[in-house]
């Protein structure tokens, strides 16, 4: 097989790694918000079994959940194993990345001081109006480069649906390396990769930019 | 009618009994300093006062409504708390201006997305509100861009854009250089000239003499003693206030 066709097979693989990629952020985000509320909850059941899952999802492998998301309903209720991976994969994926989001947005929803909620409160913001208006907007902005490093990792960590033979780019590069006994795939996977990072950084590095237009 | 009343205010931090028994009003017009040692409890009166912490037993009156008072022995607080906040503004020690927002957007924004009120006029307003602080060529610019001095004026301004009735300062001049510190009370003092009603926590005594029409004395959880300033500076009656006030001229 020529560099050629290795290139070209594994660029073919290169839109499902975008599909984990776009959608574990677009779940992943919103959802990271919604267990961060939980863990902050008054309630102290609530706030606890948010402390768990966390601590389960940030404490086990990525491999392991991907395993269990994708075939545990077999084994687990016989249901048999999707044809779309894709589904099993971003669930996986999402609740992974949702744990650590959550812990993100705690740290920085929690390094905001307690002078910006008095303010809002003496001069009569509801709760609500005070979260989404004055407290969120800074939590973003503070929290941006935190975020920005789970995302380039998650870039990386999108091969790891070879495990469950996602047929993504390094799943294929990966097939290919065994078929040909050659190691150029996983050299073409790793320019891939590194491409993929600089245009994330160069990316949140703009929004980075343009959100610093204050100081904190 | 007393815009503020408040009567018997206990508060205690745990075992700390902070507040023991205050009772005080400030009338329409009226500037009351209240001046006192560290830890005395002032800032906590105040923060009482706007609803910033809760208090044990006592009546908080504004505008001879009740926003707390005593129900079978026990202090209960009015469902509409945020009507009461209409009355009152305050100013902290450091400011807690919203730091994304702009100047404008800073004093703008609660009164169009809490009162509700039509945001051009609104604009009208605060721009003049400015203009008058002097800090017109400042409408755009972030909080960060601003000295100490300039952000406490801010932080006034965005209070008067809520027209409060009552404006209460925590030590107001606290965080500031010390050459920063006349602007900021220049601009109280112009409040008081037009008759704004206000409560200032101060350490700055010369002020307090000169502002107020009314001084309070704080110590150790109670108001010792209260008057006109010239009576509480220039006949102090209690041996605590005499010996507070030494030290302070000893400083
Ligand atoms: N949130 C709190 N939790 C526990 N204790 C508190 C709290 N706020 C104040 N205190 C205590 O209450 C007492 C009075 O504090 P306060 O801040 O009201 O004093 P102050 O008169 O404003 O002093 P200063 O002149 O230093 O500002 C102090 O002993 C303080 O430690
Ligand atoms: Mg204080």
């Amino acid at each position: 097989m020529t560099l050629m066709t290795m290139v070209m097979k594994m660029a073919s693989g290169l839109e499902k790694t975008c599909a984990i990629f776009f959608l574990t952020l677009l779940f992943a985000l919103p959802l990271g918000m919604a267990v961060a509320m939980m863990r902050g909850s008054k309630i102290k059941p609530v706030s606890a079994v948010a402390g768990f899952l966390i601590s389960v999802l940030r404490g086990t492998p990525l491999m392991l959940q991907l395993i269990a998301v994708t075939y545990g309903p077999y084994y687990l209720f016989g249901v048999s194993v999707s044809r779309n991976k894709l589904i099993p994969v971003v669930i996986a994926f999402s609740i992974n990345y949702a744990a650590y989001f959550a812990e993100i947005y705690r740290g920085g929803i929690e390094s905001m001081p307690v002078g910006q909620y008095e303010a809002a409160q003496v001069l009569g913001y509801s709760r609500a109006q005070t979260f989404l208006k004055i407290i969120l907007p800074q939590v973003i902005r503070r929290i941006l480069p935190s975020v920005t490093n789970e995302i380039v990792t998650l870039v990386k960590d999108t091969s790891m649906a070879f495990t469950v033979s996602y047929q993504e780019m390094f799943t294929i590069g990966k097939q290919i390396a065994n078929s040909e006994t050659s190691f150029i795939p996983f050299l073409v996977a790793g320019v891939f990769y590194y491409v993929f990072n600089l245009i994330v950084s160069f990316v949140m590095g703009k929004v980075e930019k343009k959100m610093s237009y204050y100081k904190m | 009618m007393s815009v503020l009343k408040m009567s018997n205010i206990q508060k205690s931090f745990g075992d700390n009994h902070v507040l023991k028994d205050i009772s005080f009003h400030v009338d329409k017009g009226e500037v009351v300093s209240i001046i006192g040692p560290s830890g005395s409890g002032k800032s906590t009166l105040l923060r009482c006062s706007t609803f910033l912490e809760t208090i044990d037993a006592g009546t908080i009156t504004y505008d001879g409504k009740n926003a707390a008072e005593m129900k079978n022995g026990k202090c209960v607080y009015a469902k509409n708390l945020n009507e009461f906040r209409r009355i009152f503004g305050l100013v902290f020690q450091n400011f807690n201006l919203f730091p994304h927002w702009t100047v404008l957007r800073n004093m703008m924004d609660a009164p169009v997305s809490v009162l509700r009120r039509n945001k051009d006029e609104v604009r009208e307003e605060c721009l003049g509100l400015l203009a008058k602080m002097g800090l017109e060529d400042k409408a755009n610019a972030y909080p960060c861009e601003l000295s100490g001095g300039q952000q406490q004026r801010v932080s006034i301004v965005r209070a008067l854009a809520m027209n409060p009735e009552i404006l209460f300062f925590d030590e107001p001049t606290s965080a500031l250089d010390p050459e920063l510190t006349g602007e900021v009370l220049k601009v109280i003092k112009q409040l008081a000239e037009e008759k704004m009603t206000m409560v200032i926590v101060t350490h700055e005594m010369s002020f307090a003499r000169a502002v107020s029409d009314r001084v309070i004395f704080m110590a150790g959880g109670v108001i010792v003693e209260q008057g006109a300033p010239e009576d509480v500076f220039g006949n102090t009656q209690s041996e605590r206030t005499k010996q507070f006030l030494q030290n302070y001229n000893n400083l």
